[in-house]
């Protein structure tokens, strides 16, 4: 309980950070500026929430605290959705005049993430086996940053194209619209919900597949939506933020570092600290970048993960854990 | 129990699936008014202006412009319309080959500016090139402002249609169309054709990757206008590609184009005797801030180029 009104706590001072923070002073704020602001808080709140929970179901599904939505595929799909997406924009300007810029990111994104959970669910259908699946979503998501990579390379030679797609990978929440905001809220919010639901059996199935079936889970159903629903949120957070990592990985280790393995708390008290520490790094992306610009938020995000993952792992190792 | 089942939670998990769908596809749906938006412009007796992005545009008497475009600043402030201009790039500010004419616009965007920063000067009318992103301008039409996108003014055909363009929309079509037509035909008088055609490439050298530029370029027009025959461009090569450097042995380019500072980096790279413009010394260097002149400034870079060319052995 505490841990909670800690979390909800950051994420109101955070969130009031965010309106607070721009080139702009709070009293010459109007409301267009405002509504900017609101915009971004919201894509923040909505893609941090969306993958910290990513990253408890994923850890919940593997039974591993080091397994992360990228695991799956679906992120890289979804950024190559998104890739393809910018690309044909600029290459096809008729595209926007079909479908509105502020839709034809989400709707990319969501069909790459799509294609990979297809390809996933097939493997879990036909095999059955959580490891058939994490070899096949390690596979799917290099073959997507290949993809990704060779989009970028083409591009490089439009360098208007390279701008933009560079952008993109760096990650950031800027370029966020109402539209893409109001496309993602219900898909994140049905899919946090669905993920709470799932929390109990994610609970029993942590004593393993077998024995969690012999208590009358059934870890196909589990396997299977476990994966839709992240998928769902990864997506959702791709398109509306880019490539921001870390965040499944660094807020339910240390949740659950307090409140323990059950996912249910789990997935509630990290919903709202992916919320809280995204939209953080988003205020650090303004306030630390000299001059006017901002730093990249997935660089910010990563520039925290990749030494608490160290900590991390070595502390896992030394536990005997890992 | 077999994979093909569906269960109970199946069902419950397929209609949350599909609510959370159709909830984003509505939200998602409708479509705004900014493809294609044409402001009133009953009784001002012009027609709107298309931009490239598809977005008909109205024109008007646009006192408070924000440029983006680098390539129209120049042409803004040939043409006398700097006072209008309430923001232009830094690199116009800076770089530009009309940067004199631009000193008393108010404000600089950097590079980085966002979307913030352009909303908080109260433009009416926002200048974009086609290398910015769509999502951005979408954001500011979405927010009210007036965007104009001048699409991609990569070679000097594709500059003066733009210029032309701008100029309709901010009421000066005749004086657009004159600086236009100007800027060609000048940029048409810089080719000698009495000059022996030589074959060239452009090529500059960053961190050791060799980076060209050829059709549909800028650098194209420049080779075009100096008497150059473009080497890579008949090799079929487009836009702005990175080169190895068997690349340059199969163009034998007799004549190469690069920054100033650069030609002592080619000399010395290995097998340069094989490629005739390093064996030869014919390499023609120019101030890196003429040579990514775009517009009207490409004018000033075709004309270095070609005294330089006409000055080689």
């Amino acid at each position: 309980m505490r841990l909670m009104l800690g979390v909800s706590l950051a994420l109101v001072v955070a969130a009031a950070a965010s309106l607070a923070t721009g080139p702009v002073g709070w009293a010459d704020l109007d409301h267009q500026l405002l509504l900017l602001r609101l915009i971004r808080l919201l894509a923040g709140i909505l893609a941090g929430a969306a993958l910290a929970v990513a990253g408890v179901l994923m850890q919940g599904l593997f039974r591993n605290p080091l397994a992360s939505p990228s695991v799956t595929g679906v992120s890289a799909g979804a950024a190559l959705g998104v890739e393809l997406a910018l690309m044909g924009s600029v290459l096809l300007p008729g595209l926007l005049v079909i479908v509105p810029a502020a839709c034809l990111r989400p709707a990319a994104g969501f069909g790459g993430a799509a294609l990979a959970l297809g390809c996933l669910l097939a493997v879990a259908r036909r095999r059955g086996d959580i490891t058939s699946v994490v070899l096949l979503g390690m596979v799917l998501s290099m073959l997507f940053s290949a993809l990704g990579a060779y989009l970028l390379s083409l591009a490089n030679d439009r360098w208007e194209l390279g701008r933009i797609l560079v952008t993109f990978t760096l990650g950031g929440i800027d370029t966020a619209t109402g539209r893409s905001v109001a496309v993602a809220a219900p898909l994140v919010a049905v899919a946090l919900g669905a993920s709470w639901c799932w929390g109990r059996t994610l609970d029993v199935a942590l004593s393993g597949e077998h024995e969690a079936a012999s208590l009358g889970v059934d870890t196909r159903a589990m396997m299977r939506w476990t994966l839709v629903w992240t998928a769902v949120l990864a997506s959702a957070a791709v398109t509306l933020g880019g490539g921001i990592g870390f965040v499944g990985l660094i807020v339910p280790n240390v949740v659950r570092a307090y409140l323990g393995p059950g996912h249910r708390q789990l997935i509630i008290a990290s919903a709202l600290g992916g919320a809280a520490f995204l939209t953080a790094a988003d205020v650090c992306a303004r306030v630390l970048h000299p001059g006017p610009g901002e730093i990249p938020l997935g660089a910010i995000t990563s520039l925290v993960g990749a030494p608490f993952f160290i900590w991390f792992f070595s502390r896992e190792r030394a536990a005997g854990r890992l | 129990m077999s994979g093909m089942a569906v269960t109970r939670s199946d069902w419950a998990n397929t209609l949350a699936l599909l609510g959370a769908c159709l909830l984003a596809l509505a939200c998602g749906w409708t479509r705004s008014g900014v493809v294609v938006r044409v402001a009133d412009t009953a009784g001002t007796g012009t027609a709107p202006v298309r931009s490239d992005d598809g977005v008909w545009v109205a024109p008007g008497p646009y006192q408070r412009i924000i440029s983006l475009d680098p390539a129209i600043d120049d042409a803004l402030a040939e043409m006398g319309l700097a006072p209008r201009l309430l923001a232009v790039s830094s690199w116009s500010y800076a770089h530009g080959s009309r940067a004199r004419l631009l000193q008393q616009v108010p404000h600089q965007l950097p590079p980085g500016a966002g979307l913030e920063d352009l909303l908080a000067l109260h433009g009416d009318l926002v200048l974009v090139s086609g290398a910015s992103d769509p999502l951005r301008s979408a954001h500011l039409r979405a927010a009210g402002m007036t965007v104009f996108d001048c699409g991609t003014e990569r070679t000097a055909a594709d500059a003066a249609q733009a210029l032309r363009q701008v100029a309709a929309l901010l009421g000066q079509a005749l004086l657009g169309e004159q600086l236009a037509s100007r800027f060609l035909s000048r940029l048409e008088r810089v080719r000698d054709p009495s000059l022996p055609q030589l074959s060239a490439c452009y090529v500059a050298i960053y961190g050791g990757e060799l980076l060209g530029g050829t059709t549909g370029t800028t650098y194209h027009d420049l080779l075009v206008a100096a008497s150059l025959d473009d080497a890579a461009a008949r090799r079929g090569w487009r836009d702005w590609p990175t080169y190895h450097q068997e690349d340059l042995v199969t163009m034998a380019p007799q004549v190469i184009v690069t920054v100033t500072g650069m030609g002592a980096t080619l000399r010395a790279l290995p097998g340069a005797a094989r490629i005739p413009a390093l064996a030869a010394d014919r390499i023609i260097e120019v101030d890196g801030d003429l040579l990514a002149q775009t517009g009207i400034g490409e004018l000033e870079a075709a004309e270095a180029v070609a005294a330089a060319r006409r000055r080689l052995p």
